[in-house]
């Protein structure tokens, strides 16, 4: 089976816009709980650099990125709705701020904080949907919108967690896990709809029996099932159960649940000191990170064309 | 203005794949990137048959750009590099591509790729640069089964005018005498049913403008 070549700048952008997204999201939901006023600066900041480090991974998706302004903007391309995405966004972070230092307390205004759940969580399912294409049945779902969307609140209510640590900002501890473990365990539902939709799309490509390739006189015959089954029961599978399923999203989950069973004793050590805290919250972040990458990497390795016979 | 495109009678076509080499050659394609690629379909088994040879079908079939009414990958855009000419053609101006790869995503064909060179994308341009001369694509030209014709599917009998190089009444003169003449699909190959015998490839709402001929009983997959 060969695989799509994967496209590491996009799949750093989209995951970097997730990250950013969560934070900014999940920071404008804590202000409009009434929570996190003295988190607001450092997640502002991890959010900022977040989308800095996205934004620069992209650029490089680009070959001849000086020819940006040479036209740059058909108003019918999903590259330039990401732009306007990504102005928006930043946007919205200058006013979030501008607002937060104007007030006396120092606290974002609400509307302020609903402008950022709205662009944190929009953004990166602007990216997703980028990848919308007819062409490309696997990409071609709002199942992938969706995946955007619960890993963005995922990876944001984690690095929230670990800022609120930091920062000693214990208010939010409870409301950041529960928001965790709601968005950690709807994202798993989602991969596992995720993987039942590729192995549905079987019967979508073009299908022409035998066929061969004089100009590929060596490369066998594109088995669009081989694609489609590949995750439950084919090549990928072992990378699908081992590392996307139980290393990226059940460990992640399994440490939100026992760390918000914190009246039980066995847990307790888990939150007992900030240091703990960090450190399982990272390894639930690193998990998380590494399932969210992987399947951003599965969903280019499954992708073929309606019509797959052209390429190799 | 126009609306340019090429049909291949499939039933004449045997796989030479003259056109593949013509192209790259007048083109100058790289080696390992091709702008039309010839695949053999089949041997398939005839439906209602013993399933083992004799009792198979095949046909060749040159795939290219397809030149769609209705392209992604012109949508896709964001240079509107890649656009729609006056004559119906699907082009990328290289002065404007980026070198996003997003036209070569939304493709349902595969037939973009980037040039890794000039690193912009490339694919068929229907040889543009002749057909704006009045000459033939190349791969009409230089077919060895005298498959593919071309021309605008917005004259009066549309598809049934298109054109291949032959000279009318003397098959057998030299070949810059032949290239100086056409006969038109009508009066060339067999006749046809357009209800059962005219094919696209898969379509996904791009509405390709190639066509492809094969008659029945053979069975066009896809």
């Amino acid at each position: 089976m060969e695989l799509m070549e994967l496209e590491w700048p996009l799949i750093i952008f989209t995951f970097f816009m997730c990250l950013a997204g969560g934070i900014f999201g999940m920071q404008g939901f804590l202000i409009l709980r009434g929570k996190g006023a003295k988190m607001q600066i450092p997640s502002l900041i991890v959010s900022f650099i977040a989308f800095v480090i996205g934004g620069i991974g992209v650029f490089t998706h680009l070959q001849h990125w000086e020819r940006m302004f040479n036209g740059f903007g058909h108003v019918t391309s999903p590259i330039t709705h990401e732009v306007i995405g990504v102005a928006v966004f930043f946007v919205v972070m200058v006013v979030y701020f501008l607002f937060m230092r104007r007030d006396k307390n120092g606290v974002a205004p609400k509307w302020a904080a609903v402008l950022a759940i709205i662009v944190g969580v929009g953004l990166p399912i602007l990216a997703g949907r980028s990848y919308s294409m007819a062409a490309d049945p696997v990409w071609n779902t709002p199942i992938m919108l969706i995946f955007y969307l619960f890993d963005t609140v995922m990876m944001g209510a984690l690095v929230i967690l670990i800022i609120a640590k930091a920062t000693k900002c214990e208010e939010v501890v409870s409301d950041g896990l529960i928001v965790f473990v709601i968005a950690a365990a709807c994202r798993f539902v989602v991969i596992l709809i995720y993987a039942l939709y590729i192995w549905l799309l079987g019967d979508t490509y073009s299908e022409v029996g035998y066929y061969f390739d004089p100009a590929m006189p060596d490369t066998p015959m594109k088995d669009s099932m081989a694609y489609a089954h590949s995750l439950y029961a084919g090549d990928l599978s072992g990378i699908f159960y081992g590392l996307v399923i139980v290393l990226g999203s059940l460990i992640p989950l399994l440490i939100g649940i026992f760390m918000m069973l914190r009246n039980n004793e066995r847990f307790q050590k888990m939150l007992a000191t900030p240091r703990a805290a960090i450190t399982w919250v990272s390894i639930a972040l690193l998990c998380t990170a590494a399932g969210g990458v992987l399947w951003r990497c599965i969903q280019y390795w499954v992708c073929i064309k309606i019509f797959p016979f052209f390429t190799a | 203005m126009a609306t340019y495109a090429i049909i291949t009678d499939l039933n004449r076509c045997t796989g030479c794949l003259a056109c593949t080499v013509a192209c790259k050659a007048i083109n100058g394609v790289e080696v390992g990137s091709f702008w039309i690629k010839t695949l053999r379909i089949g041997p398939n088994p005839i439906e209602g048959g013993s399933g083992d040879f004799p009792d198979v079908e095949m046909y060749f079939l040159p795939v290219q750009c397809q030149h769609c009414y209705n392209p992604e990958c012109c949508e896709v855009c964001p240079t509107e590099a890649s656009h729609i000419e006056a004559d119906g053609t699907v082009q990328v101006d290289k002065e404007k591509c980026i070198g996003c790869r997003f036209c070569a995503m939304a493709c349902p064909y595969g037939v973009r790729y980037l040039n890794e060179e000039e690193r912009v994308i490339e694919k068929c341009t229907l040889c543009e640069q002749r057909i704006s001369e009045g000459e033939l694509p190349q791969c009409v030209a230089q077919c060895g089964a005298r498959a593919r014709f071309f021309g605008d599917l917005e004259s009066p009998n549309g598809y049934a005018d298109f054109e291949a190089p032959r000279h009318p009444d003397n098959p057998g003169c030299q070949y810059d005498e032949m290239m100086q003449t056409r006969v038109k699909l009508k009066d060339y190959v067999e006749e046809w049913d357009p209800d059962t015998d005219i094919h696209h490839l898969t379509d996904v709402g791009n509405h390709p403008k190639i066509m492809y001929l094969l008659r029945q009983p053979r069975k066009w997959r896809e």
